[in-house]
């Protein structure tokens, strides 16, 4: 799975890490880090974590 | 379930909250009864709140799926009741506004508004601290933010009076109207004489294909703003100051590190969220959920203010206390609409509730707690006026 986030979009909201923390997490200043090791076995939450982002910066190949 | 209940009835008693708990305890969705007096599901538990929340199978688009769920029948409110891929694309192109840098730039103008308000106050006295402060503040704010001249906002309070609180679907439905025609009239102006606020930049902002938000769109997306961009935070300033003042403990604890200013809002946002229930949304297919079948076709809405003292998930959840750990509460929402003015809500009741504290060491309720009222309405949780004491 291939997960790639768009830093120009993202507002650092943290609604993805809510969905799915194990994955998705804001450092200090509020950018996006991944952990693409802890998405697998977890597409789904990956999935539905890329849809909750409220501008779409995350987008999913693969899985 | 039989049971169906009607939220504005309820929300005029200060006895809301405990209701919700007793209901959520035995159903994390219910039936309620909308204002227009169509039923709807209402989801209170915080773990369905948050399933549901980012569910496709929800839609926005009521115009679409449940014409009668509109907010405003004929006319879809821009980011509200839109779906991807229109909403992001809409949301893509005024998220700069609202970022966290385009937000922070407005804090001296925060506070200046902030500091002219409360001048107005003198140095004591007693006054309706909604009429006085909590509702011209972030009108100002957001007037400004989007380019309304000075000399129109007036006829304001009464729109977002009738549309929040509305006494009825009609004057819900004429105050939208009127909103949308105003909004309309200001954006051909602003067409006509560019200017450089939010909606001047809105009308010249071009999607990658070259394309622009039409007159109809910029005009709803204007009306909204206006709305949900200062009668949330009205509300949620007066819900902040009126339980922080029940709290006295708590309120010499700010008073002695005001640094916990945003431990107050985020617990205020926690424990009585103005945003109380979302709008609505519309099953695209029948969803199995909370033990019910949602009918392809019917409504469903989020009444975060339940979710957010689910019992499930906080300890002690109907006590104010700036002490707990808040993160994670649904106050604005989650998913593809989460509220995208919130740092400016939370930003704007930092400054406010710091300035207040700072200004006023006598800060008190001027009528017995339970005279104080509350707004009949099942969108926003309010009160109708907050009398307080003050003295520097
Ligand atoms: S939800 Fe979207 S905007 Fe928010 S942090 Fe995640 S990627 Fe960024």
């Amino acid at each position: 799975m291939k997960i790639t986030v768009d830093h120009g979009l993202c507002d650092g909201l943290g609604q993805c890490a809510l969905v799915a923390p194990e994955v998705f997490a804001l450092d200090d200043e509020e950018r996006l880090v991944v952990a693409p090791e802890a998405a697998r076995g977890s597409a789904g939450k990956v999935a539905a974590a890329a849809r909750a982002c409220p501008v779409r910066a995350i987008s999913v190949e693969g899985s | 379930m039989t049971e169906v209940v009607d939220l504005a009835e309820l929300a005029a008693t200060a006895g809301l909250e405990q209701e919700l708990d007793r209901l959520a305890k035995s159903h994390g969705i219910i039936r309620t009864r909308q204002l227009n007096q169509q039923e709807t599901w209402t989801v209170l538990g915080a773990s369905l709140t948050r399933e549901l929340l980012s569910d496709p199978r929800l839609s926005n688009d009521v115009h679409t799926h449940a014409p009668h769920g509109a907010l405003v029948p004929g006319m879809a409110v821009m980011l509200l009741e839109q779906d991807d891929p229109g909403h992001a694309r809409n949301r893509r192109l005024v998220t700069a506004a609202f970022a966290s840098r385009a937000v922070r730039e407005l804090e001296p103008r925060i506070a200046e508004i902030t500091r002219q308000l409360l001048d107005g106050l003198g140095e004591s006295g007693t006054a309706d601290f909604i009429e006085e402060f909590t509702y011209p503040m972030p009108l100002e704010v957001i007037c400004e933010l989007l380019g309304v001249p000075a000399e129109d906002r007036d006829p304001f309070r009464k729109w977002a009076m009738d549309i929040s609180a509305a006494p009825s679907m009609e004057a819900m439905q004429t105050a939208a109207v009127e909103l949308f025609g105003y909004c309309i009239g200001l954006i051909g102006a602003k067409r006509e004489r560019p200017t450089e606020d939010l909606l001047g930049e809105l009308i010249a902002a071009r999607f990658e294909d070259g394309s622009a938000l039409t007159d109809e769109e910029l005009s709803s997306f204007a009306a909204v703003l206006l709305i949900a961009g200062h009668d949330t935070v009205t509300n949620l300033l007066a819900n902040a100051l009126h339980d922080l003042l029940a709290h006295p403990g708590q309120l010499a604890a700010v008073r002695r590190d005001p640094s916990l200013v945003g431990a107050v809002v985020e617990e205020a946002l926690r424990f009585r969220g103005s945003a109380m229930t979302t709008v609505n949304r519309v099953a695209r297919e029948d969803i199995e959920a909370g033990g019910v079948t949602i009918r392809k076709g019917e409504l469903v809405r989020f009444l975060l203010n339940a979710a957010n003292r689910d019992t499930e998930v906080r300890a002690d959840p109907h006590s104010f206390d700036i002490g707990r750990a808040t993160a994670q509460h649904l106050a604005f929402g989650l998913g593809p609409h989460f509220c995208l003015g919130q740092r400016l809500a939370r930003q704007e009741a930092t400054i406010a509730l710091t300035e207040i504290l700072r200004r006023f060491g006598t800060l008190e309720l001027a009528v017995p707690a339970e005279e104080v009222r509350w707004l009949p309405s099942d969108a926003i949780r309010g009160l109708v006026e907050l009398p307080l004491r003050y003295a520097r």
